[in-house]
C-alpha cells in the first residue's frame, strides 16, 4: 500500500517532466518487459524488439492519461500497454507475407536477406546525409537550448489541431519575412509576440502558448539548417500557395 | 509521411513531420538524423470498444430508461396513497388508496376502530370489498346496529375521483346491506359539489324518497348565514334571529340581522340553499 503511494506521486512528477518520465520507464524496464512477454507469448529475444518500444511509449502514455480514479497505476498501465500491441499486431497483420530483409536466407544460413540483394546505389550517399542531417540537428538542439528551450519542450507545445498548426504556419509566414522582427528576435532571444500578432493577425493568446514551437521554426528559418528547412519545405510552400 | 529523427532518448524519441509537428514517438532503435516513415506515435491511441460493446451499452441504457419509467408508472399507479376515506360509525377507521382504490393501509382511528380491524387483512383489497367486511364486522361486533348511521369522508389529491368513489361508496354498500339491515349512509367529500345526493338511505335497496326530506340534508344554520351575508355583501352582521321554519310545505331558514343601521331578512331554502325572499330597510 506504502509502495502504491509512493508511484502515485513518481506518476504525478513524470507527468510534468520527461526527464523523469524517462527514468521511470527506465526503471520499470522488467515491469514493462514481463508485460511485452506476456503479450507475445515468448521471452524477448533481443533488446530492440519492436514491441518492446511500443509498450514503452504505451507505458509513457499511461503515465500521461493515468489518474487516481483509474485504480492502480501499474494494472492500468499494463492495460494500456496490452491495448497498444494488440492495436500494434493488427497493424502488422497488413504486412503478412512480405519478407522482412532482417531475416534469415534460409534455416542453414544465417545471414539476414538484405545480404543478398544489391547494394543500393546511394548507401554511402545516406550515410553521408545522414551524419550531416544529426549534425544540423545536434547543432540547432544546442542553439533553440541557448533560447532556454529542450527538443522535448518542443514536442510537448506542439500544435495538435490542424487548425492551430495552420494558425502558427501563418504567423511564421509572416515573421520571417520581416527582418526587423527576426532581429530582435534573434538579439533579444525573445519572442516579439506582440509585434507577429499585430503582423499576422493571429490570435496573441494562440502564439503564447505555443511559444517554444515558434521559437523553435522560426530558428530552423534563420541561418543554416538547409536539410531540416528542406524537409518543411513543401508544407510551407503548399501554405503559401493557399494564401 | 516522412519523419526525420530530432532526438533519442531511452524511451522515446521526438520526431519532425513534413508539417513542422514536432512528436514524441516510439524509440524504435532510431538515431538522430535518420528519415522513418511508420512511427508509432505518442497519444495516437484511442481505445475504441468494439461496436458489440457500444450496441450492448446502448441497450442498457434503454433499458435502464424503460424500467425506471415502469417503475415510476407501477409506483404511481399501486404504491401511492392518493386518496383517504374515513369510515366512521361509531369505531372510526382511515383507508389510505392507491390510484386504482385498492388499500394499501388501513388503520384505526379510535379505541373502537382499532378493535374493528383487529387482525384484517386488507392488503390489495378493493375500498368496497374492505368496507363491506368492516360493516360485516360491525354488525357481529354490535356497533352498527338497525337504523344506525355509516358517514364516509373522503379526500383524493385526484378530484376527477371524488365523485366516482361518492358513487360507488354509496350504491355499492347501499346494495350490499339492501335486505338485510335498515341504516344511513352519508359521503362526505371535501371538493364535492352540491351536498344533495350525497345521502341515501337504505330503503331496502330503493333510491331515497324525494320529497320526504331527511334533517340530514339540511345545509344547517351556519350555511344559511354565510349564503344571506354573502348575498348582502356583508362578512359579518348581528343575528337578530335565525330559525327553521316550515313555509308553504318547504323547509326554510329565517334569518333577521342588522348590519351597519341596515336591518335585512332572509328566508333561504334548507335543501337547496336558495334564497327564497330578501328584503332590506334601514332602521330608521
Amino acid at each position: 500500500m506504502n509502495n502504491d503511494y509512493s508511484i502515485i506521486h513518481w506518476v504525478k512528477d513524470a507527468k510534468e517532466d520527461m526527464a523523469t518520465a524517462d527514468e521511470m520507464i527506465r526503471a520499470y524496464m522488467p515491469f514493462i518487459r514481463k508485460e511485452t512477454a506476456k503479450f507475445l507469448k515468448r521471452p524477448l529475444v533481443e533488446e530492440n524488439d519492436d514491441e518492446l518500444s511500443i509498450a514503452m511509449i504505451a507505458f509513457y502514455e499511461a503515465i500521461q492519461d493515468y489518474s487516481v480514479i483509474r485504480g492502480s497505476f501499474l494494472h492500468f498501465a499494463a492495460l494500456h500497454i496490452k491495448s497498444r500491441l494488440i492495436d500494434h499486431a493488427r497493424k502488422e497483420t497488413r504486412h503478412r507475407g512480405v519478407l522482412s530483409i532482417d531475416q534469415p536466407v534460409s534455416e542453414e544460413d544465417d545471414a539476414p536477406l538484405k545480404n543478398q540483394l544489391a547494394d543500393p546505389e546511394d548507401l554511402i550517399h545516406e550515410t553521408v546525409m545522414r551524419d550531416a542531417t544529426r549534425t544540423e540537428i545536434e547543432e540547432f538542439a544546442a542553439s533553440i537550448r541557448t533560447f532556454g528551450i529542450q527538443l522535448s519542450d518542443v514536442a510537448e507545445h506542439c500544435p495538435q489541431q490542424q487548425r492551430t498548426l495552420e494558425a502558427c504556419r501563418l504567423a511564421l509566414n509572416y515573421a520571417k519575412e520581416q527582418p526587423q522582427i527576426m532581429d530582435e528576435f534573434l538579439r533579444t532571444k525573445r519572442l516579439p509576440i506582440s509585434l507577429i500578432a499585430a503582423g499576422s493577425g493571429v490570435e496573441r493568446k494562440t502564439l503564447e502558448r505555443h511559444r517554444k514551437y515558434m521559437v523553435a521554426l522560426l530558428l530552423a528559418y534563420t541561418n543554416g539548417y538547409e536539410i531540416i528547412r528542406g524537409h518543411l519545405k513543401c508544407a510551407l510552400l503548399t501554405e503559401r500557395r493557399g494564401v | 509521411m516522412k519523419y526525420i529523427v530530432m532526438e533519442c532518448h531511452f524511451s522515446y524519441a521526438i520526431l519532425l513531420d513534413e508539417e513542422g509537428r514536432f512528436l514524441k514517438a516510439a524509440n524504435r532503435g532510431y538515431q538522430v538524423g535518420q528519415s522513418v516513415y511508420d512511427p508509432v506515435i505518442v497519444g495516437s491511441y484511442r481505445y475504441r470498444p468494439p461496436m458489440a460493446r457500444i450496441f450492448a451499452r446502448g441497450v442498457a441504457l434503454v433499458v435502464a430508461c424503460l424500467l425506471i419509467i415502469l417503475g415510476i408508472t407501477y409506483y404511481r399507479y399501486n404504491m401511492e396513497a392518493v386518496s383517504t376515506i374515513v369510515m366512521t360509525i361509531n369505531p372510526e377507521v382511515k383507508m389510505e388508496l392507491n390510484r386504482k382504490g385498492e388499500v394499501l393501509e388501513l388503520v384505526g382511528i379510535n379505541a373502537d376502530g382499532m378493535t374493528l380491524i383487529a387482525d384484517y387483512d386488507y392488503e390489495g383489497k378493493d375500498k368496497i370489498a374492505v368496507a363491506d367486511a368492516l360493516i360485516d364486522r360491525a354488525i357481529e361486533q354490535g356497533y352498527l346496529t338497525e337504523g344506525g348511521t355509516i358517514a364516509f369522508t373522503v379526500d383524493s389529491k385526484d378530484d376527477d375521483l371524488l365523485p366516482t368513489y361518492r358513487k360507488e361508496l354509496l350504491e355499492e354498500i347501499a346494495a350490499y346491506l339492501a335486505g338485510r339491515i335498515h341504516v344511513e349512509i352519508t359521503v362526505i367529500g371535501e371538493d364535492l359539489p352540491a351536498p344533495d345526493g350525497t345521502t341515501s338511505t337504505t330503503t331496502d335497496g330503493k333510491p331515497p324518497l324525494t320529497g320526504n326530506p331527511d334533517p340530514s340534508d339540511y345545509i344547517g344554520v351556519d350555511r344559511a348565514k354565510e349564503i344571506a351575508l354573502s348575498h348582502a355583501g356583508l362578512t359579518d352582521a348581528t343575528f337578530e334571529s335565525a330559525e327553521l321554519d316550515e313555509d308553504d310545505g318547504a323547509m326554510v331558514y329565517e334569518l333577521d340581522f342588522i348590519a351597519d343601521g341596515i336591518e335585512y331578512e332572509y328566508e333561504i331554502d334548507a335543501l337547496t340553499g336558495k334564497i327564497l325572499k330578501h328584503q332590506s330597510e334601514p332602521i330608521n
